[in-house]
């Protein structure tokens, strides 16, 4: 069920206007639970299975870990945590690509090794539950988090749906003392907890579907017929496209649990205004990048074990971070990619890691640029469209594919992002909307919803086909 | 402030509501790949009783589903795709253990010409094929259910459009886009050519099947673009046949895959006229397509070319009828490919 479906509305109708009618507080976080297994549910119901189970189990491992005083067995306890996470994780999500890639390092050395061809469908959010669920059992083996909480709000945190299939990565630490304290949503955090839903929906709808994806999709799927113009038109829109779906995503889902009188923190922070790769990172999935560099990059060693070992961990947690947005080896190049521009930055910076100084228009620009660039792995299915790509940017041709519109507005579209986002850096949204006085607002509330329903729906082809 | 944003919004898609209806726009059924694929598991489920359209638009509009009903007997299944190949649809059909009824196909040389190129029907099949042993009961059903419901209760979605595309080429623009075709929820299409502008797009038509600019005429009238396309037409030479021969051994087994089963294959070649029927004679001649593969294959094969019944209706685009003249145009086929006589135990010889 997508937040921007007929279904969620009516879903979320139904339980917002059941949350408010309830009184108690017990009532209305089983009516959360309920409401989003249900949620989870509707893409594919024998797969609650898996979530009740990964849940229960590390409620249980948590529970042991935190009431045993022995270190050996808290240990044991957590690499049984880890190892089960890891396995889910890794049979739905990697099995298939763990086979293939067997059988091509087999046939690299003349051995033929044909893997069972099996139909996995990948657990929707497992990426994102699992990670919720790591940071909890790890927490408490740390002991920065208790580990006593009743199984239903356990529950109710790795399962809340606005963040379950999609993110933020919220953590134990941040949510669960929010269930577990009685809560009702002021008036305006369900004004601005719609506001943000309707942002969001306008990001992701409009900006990422309608005005992005068309222009990314075409090109990518065949880059030889496009000249030069088309494929930087193409691969800035992808850094459009990727940034309006998910943090448009991720608004909605702060948006969704303000209005329950939950607060989830920033995904994003208006990423294409960093300056440098390091501060790209604390703006880009910051869920997901502080979680890599709390779970990952600092039990590694951080940067304590010397320049090489840091270059190392920065790598590694580059790596896997891209590996854990899919299983193909492009995203293992593009996390690679990652880690070195973090690498390179950090030998510039000597070290340090204050923030890079210098012309911070030029810095910027720089930052965007190459960030773009490193998103054409990402996107590209193989090797070979990612090598189109970058043939199409790299000597000028002029085939001019893109349709008369899509150019111009994908390429006025990006502009005015970077523009907004350079201007707005050092802010938050809260801060810039609420400068607005309450007319603009209502219309800018308006000309969302307006422009929402006329990229809703209709079969693209609808008007050619229609014609035969 | 949200309240008033939301009233803003609900006032805009009132007034274009309005606006289209004012403009003679209904709403309609949304054709999807979820209405597809009921109609899909329909051809599964029915057996012997299904009798399963494949093909293109012509089969989507020339075909009266009520008709074939009463005269067949059996339960017609509506699987057409507007441009679409009927090889995936029929490859598929021959994969299925389950589909066993009465297979009838809308020939085109072209798309067995062009075998491995990319059209929708592939995906809907391979789409209907990855999702048909998965649970049914979820989002994806409801969702199709209530856009449904959206889609046959405002214009703005009329014919499957994006309200963006309905705001641009039916409310604000000076001759809004006809709706001369207008879906049914048994997925069959009634054209309505009074309703068309003409002789215009029977021109698009005739530039869009040779797949050349019209704009080169350089003119707007009628006779000079016709004239244009003629010479277009007469320009035009027969395609290779050697890639269309090379796949009739694989349309035969897929033929013989349903009969093995108990099932019925019929091939049948709808009717053109004008220049399109020109521009099929030229590039795909009879004697180096149709026949060599009517001759290959064990399936009933019926061209309209041979029935003189077939041709007696008038093709206002060349290539699609009034709905008006469906059901009369139905029987004349159901006569022509002998599904009448004896529905449940057609002899193919």
């Amino acid at each position: 069920m997508l937040f921007n479906s007929l279904t969620f509305l009516v879903f979320f109708a139904i339980v917002f206007g059941v949350y408010l009618a309830l009184r108690e507080w017990t009532a209305r976080k089983r009516l959360l639970l309920v409401a989003s297994y249900v949620f989870y549910a509707a893409w594919n119901p024998p797969y609650v299975a898996i979530l009740a189970f990964s849940t229960t189990m590390d409620w249980w491992i948590a529970r042991l870990v935190w009431r045993s005083q022995n270190e050996s067995r808290r240990r044991a306890l957590l690499i049984v945590s880890l190892a089960c996470n890891l396995s889910l994780l890794g049979f739905f999500k990697y099995g298939n690509f763990l086979l293939q890639t067997t059988a091509t390092l087999l046939a690299a050395i003349g051995v033929h090794y044909a893997p069972p061809a099996f139909d996995i469908v990948l657990p929707i959010g497992i990426s994102f539950y699992t990670f919720a669920s790591l940071s909890y059992t790890i927490d408490v083996y740390r002991r920065e988090v208790k580990g006593d909480w009743s199984l239903a709000d356990y529950a109710l945190f790795v399962s809340f749906f606005p963040h379950l299939v999609a993110g933020p990565i919220v953590r134990a630490r941040l949510l669960l003392p929010q269930i577990v304290v009685p809560r009702s949503p002021t008036r305006d955090q369900i004004g601005w907890g719609f506001m943000l839903v309707v942002i969001g929906l306008f990001m992701k709808s409009v900006l990422a579907d309608r005005v992005f994806a068309p222009v990314v999709d075409q090109v990518y799927s065949d880059p030889s017929r496009f000249g030069t113009l088309d494929t930087l038109t193409a691969v800035l829109g992808f850094s459009g496209q990727i940034y309006y779906d998910f943090a448009g995503y991720s608004l909605c889902a702060i948006g969704l649990a303000l209005c329950f009188g939950f607060e989830f923190p920033d995904n994003f922070r208006f990423p294409y205004a960093a300056r440098g790769f390091s501060d790209f990172w604390r703006r880009w999935h910051i869920s997901l990048s502080s979680w890599l560099r709390d779970y990952l990059y600092i039990p590694l060693g951080g940067s304590k074990g010397g320049e090489l070992k840091t270059y190392r961990n920065l790598m590694l947690t580059m790596l896997l971070g891209g590996l854990w947005h899919g299983a193909s080896w492009m995203y293992v190049l593009w996390g690679g990619l990652h880690g070195a521009w973090l690498a390179i930055e950090r030998k510039l910076r000597g070290g340090s890691s204050a923030p890079l100084q210098g012309a911070l228009v030029g810095l910027t620009l720089l930052t965007f640029v190459v960030v773009t660039l490193t998103w054409i792995p990402f996107r590209a299915e193989s090797t070979a469209t990612a090598a189109g790509i970058i043939a199409g940017l790299s000597h000028w041709t002029l085939p001019l594919a893109l349709g008369p519109v899509e150019r111009p507005l994908c390429l006025a579209a990006m502009a005015a992002t970077v523009l907004w986002q350079f201007r707005l850096r050092d802010r938050s949204l809260e801060d810039a909307f609420r400068e607005v006085k309450t007319i603009p607002l209502a219309a800018t509330v308006g000309a969302c919803l307006i422009a929402i329903f006329l990229s809703s729906g209709g079969d693209q082809r609808a008007f050619i086909y229609f014609q035969f | 402030m949200l309240l008033g944003g939301l009233l803003v919004a609900l006032a805009f898609v009132a007034v274009m509501e309005l606006r289209l209806a004012a403009r003679g726009i209904r709403p309609t059924t949304p054709d999807t790949i979820a209405t597809w694929m009921r109609q899909r598991e329909r051809a599964a489920s029915l057996g012997k009783n299904a009798l399963i359209l494949v093909g293109d638009s012509r089969m989507h509009t020339n075909v009266d589903l009520d008709t074939l009903r009463t005269l067949t007997g059996l339960e017609p299944v509506q699987l057409a795709m507007d441009g679409s190949s009927f090889v995936p649809v029929l490859a598929g059909l021959a994969r299925d253990p389950k589909v066993t009824g009465t297979v009838v196909v809308s020939f085109l040389p072209y798309v067995v010409a062009e075998w491995d190129k990319d059209n929708i029907a592939k995906d809907y099949e391979a789409h209907y094929e990855h999702e048909s042993a998965r649970w049914h009961v979820n989002a994806v059903a409801s969702e199709e259910v209530l856009a449904g419901w959206m889609g046959s209760h405002l214009r703005s979605y009329a014919d499957g459009a994006a309200p963006l595309n309905s705001l641009l080429r039916r409310v604000l623009a000076a001759h809004p886009t006809p709706q001369y075709v207008v879906t049914q929820r048994d997925r069959s299409k009634l054209a309505d050519f009074s309703l068309a502008t003409m002789p215009e797009l029977y021109f698009e038509r005739v530039a869009r099947e040779m797949r050349v600019d019209i704009n080169e005429a350089h003119t707007t009238s009628p006779a000079g673009i016709e004239q244009f396309l003629a010479a277009k037409v007469a320009e035009l030479q027969p395609v290779d046949a050697e890639p269309f021969k090379r796949h009739l051994g694989e349309i035969e087994a897929m033929v013989a895959a349903i009969e093995q089963r108990g099932g019925k294959v019929y091939f049948v070649e709808l009717p053109t006229g004008g220049l399109v029927r020109t521009i099929g004679e030229r590039t795909y001649p009879r004697a180096a397509f149709w026949d060599p593969f009517a001759g290959s294959t064990t399936a009933h094969a019926v061209t309209f070319r041979d029935v003189s019944a077939l041709q007696a209706f008038a093709l206002p685009d060349g290539s699609h009828l009034d709905y008006r003249v469906r059901p009369q145009f139905t029987a004349a086929l159901v006569q022509a490919l002998g599904l009448d006589a004896q529905p449940k135990s057609i002899a193919r010889d």
